[in-house]
């Protein structure tokens, strides 16, 4: 699956870019969005209004496409509408017209899918957790097997410990399910941590796109462009000008390791 | 030190349920005070409770105004208060006559409300937003203009009710920096927060839970120890979670908040 923008530059009535978008999207790995024009994207991809330029899935027109996107937004106070997780999937399951015999096994495959039994289905949402509650709301979109998933900082009021179960659905949606995982983020930690290709976007228009560790640890770049550095690459560029070169990380407790073992070396060669 | 903002014995039961029992605040004028809490520990309802919006018959006062019926006007002008509710209702379609209308409320006149909003604009870098409509904003763009707002009227103090909540590293820097100058000009901050990384710049840190302060300290004092805060439910920022791994290692001495100054402890 692929998706590819060309020369988009926005809506009729609304040219939001500087520069037509030229890009392409993969659905190998989770990718990754960045920067200014991060919340215009979702808006060409699912609202299927007249767009100026072409976007295509695979060699479709995403007009003409009937293929399913769906776009998870950031968790918020409203993003449920009634008392139990069972109350929300039947509304969504009305809007969506899903007609009352598939509606149990999608529902149930959905839950699965997010790593969740139909025990939640009792749940009322206000005894869920965020992380729970995040679930959930992956859970229901995915009730009309999307091929396409856009979700909005997916780890946003989130502690790193219950970000665990987020990361390993969205690695499996991309991985096992083999949907198109697409991240959109401010954070370049996120970004880092999460993607492997990266779409960077400033003052309206395409930065620069490509592998997402390229891209994160050329910190010259990043430093040029007013974009922070991630902080395990920040950790080691300053390492570096103290005359220490560590491996690359991907994880602060393995940082912490190899900056222990790289110390007590250090001292033995010393 | 004078103190700007004043709580003393503040106790509020609903319906039985005892929110705040004998809680005192004191937050010293032109400082930057952080209160870290954790969800449903009562950071919305101090703010609440602060701005007067939550009745109650404890004594609260800012700038030596108490805050009852009769003051409640003076008292009001003297505080600002920024919440991270970015989909809140705007009075007007533009920024900038959103900018201008609680001056024009206040009784400025026009060519003081349209030199403010300029100023104002300016100092947040936003000018090029001013005929902008509000529904086109961007989030970062949004929260900037949800500060100019509330700081428009020149409060004494500036309650930030986690209003970085959605915004990314870069950007709450800036907007931390912009803050952070405005204390040499008669401005106190309180930040109350679920967020630790937006504290750094603070000469204060308090913990809520509970609706009870649990610890007040200095950022290192309250940040050197992770276990402490993860258990309470906070999300340790990487400057924090790194010093106080490397200290347990006995690596470095304490918890740092700048990591060139951590690095080269580390690898002198």
């Amino acid at each position: 699956m692929e998706i590819r923008f060309l020369n988009v530059i926005g809506e009729e009535n609304n040219k939001f870019a500087s520069k037509r978008i030229n890009i392409r999207l993969k659905s190998t790995s989770i990718t990754g969005i960045y920067g200014d024009l991060l919340e215009r994207i979702p808006s060409l991809l699912t609202r299927k209004k007249e767009y100026l330029g072409n976007i295509k899935l695979n060699d479709t027109s995403l007009l003409k496409s009937n293929k399913l996107i769906v776009y998870i937004g950031k968790l918020h106070k409203d993003t449920f509408l009634t008392r139990t997780v069972s109350d929300e999937f039947y509304l969504m399951s009305k809007y969506l017209k899903i007609n009352d015999k598939e509606y149990l096994e999608k529902i149930k495959s959905s839950l699965k899918m997010v790593g969740l039994n139909k025990n939640y289905l009792k749940r009322e949402i206000k005894t869920l957790s965020r992380s729970e509650k995040r679930l959930i709301q992956i859970a229901l979109s995915l009730i009309i097997n999307p091929e396409v998933i856009l979700i909005n900082e997916p780890f946003l009021y989130l502690t790193k410990d219950n970000r665990f179960s987020i990361k390993k659905v969205l690695l499996d949606l991309c991985n096992k399910y083999e949907k198109m995982v697409i991240i959109l983020s401010q954070d370049v930690n996120v970004l880092y941590e999460m993607t492997k290709e990266l779409i960077m976007f400033k003052d309206n228009q395409v930065l620069a796109s490509g592998n997402t560790n390229f891209l994160l640890k050329d910190t010259a770049f990043l430093e040029k462009n007013k974009i922070n550095v991630p902080d395990l690459v920040l950790f080691n560029k300053i390492a570096l000008t103290y005359d220490q070169k560590l491996p690359d990380y991907n994880e602060v407790n393995d940082l912490i390791k190899g900056v222990y073992y790289h110390v007590l070396e250090t001292k033995d060669q010393a | 030190m004078k103190s700007i903002l004043s709580i003393k014995n503040l106790t509020l039961k609903l319906d039985d349920k005892v929110f705040f029992a004998d809680f005192n605040l004191e937050i010293e004028e032109n400082s930057i005070t952080s209160i870290i809490a954790p969800n449903r520990s009562g950071k919305s309802l101090l703010t609440k409770l602060i701005a007067g919006i939550i009745p109650t018959n404890s004594n609260i006062t800012v700038d030596d105004i108490i805050l009852n019926r009769k003051n409640v006007l003076d008292y009001i002008t003297k505080i600002g208060i920024v919440t991270n509710d970015l989909n809140q209702e705007f009075l007007f379609k533009k920024v900038k006559d959103e900018l201008a209308f609680p001056l024009l409320n206040l009784g400025y006149p026009e060519h003081k409300i349209n030199k403010r909003v300029l100023e104002i604009a300016n100092y947040f870098e936003f000018t090029n937003l001013l005929n902008k409509q509000i529904i086109k904003l961007t989030t970062f763009e949004k929260q900037k203009l949800l500060i100019a707002l509330s700081l428009i009227h020149k409060p004494k103090i500036l309650i930030l009710d986690d209003a970085f909540l959605e915004l990314n590293n870069e950007e709450q820097s800036f907007l931390l920096e912009k803050l952070k100058e405005l204390t040499k000009e008669n401005l106190t901050i309180l930040n109350i927060t679920s967020k630790l990384d937006t504290t750094y710049l603070s000469n204060r840190i308090l913990i809520l839970n509970n609706f009870k302060i649990i610890k007040d300290g200095t950022p290192i004092e309250i940040f050197s120890d992770n276990d402490y805060l993860k258990e309470l439910g906070f999300n340790i920022p990487f400057l924090i979670d790194v010093s106080n791994k490397l200290k347990f290692y006995n690596l470095i001495d304490k918890v740092y908040f700048d990591l060139q100054e951590l690095e080269g402890v580390l690898w002198k």
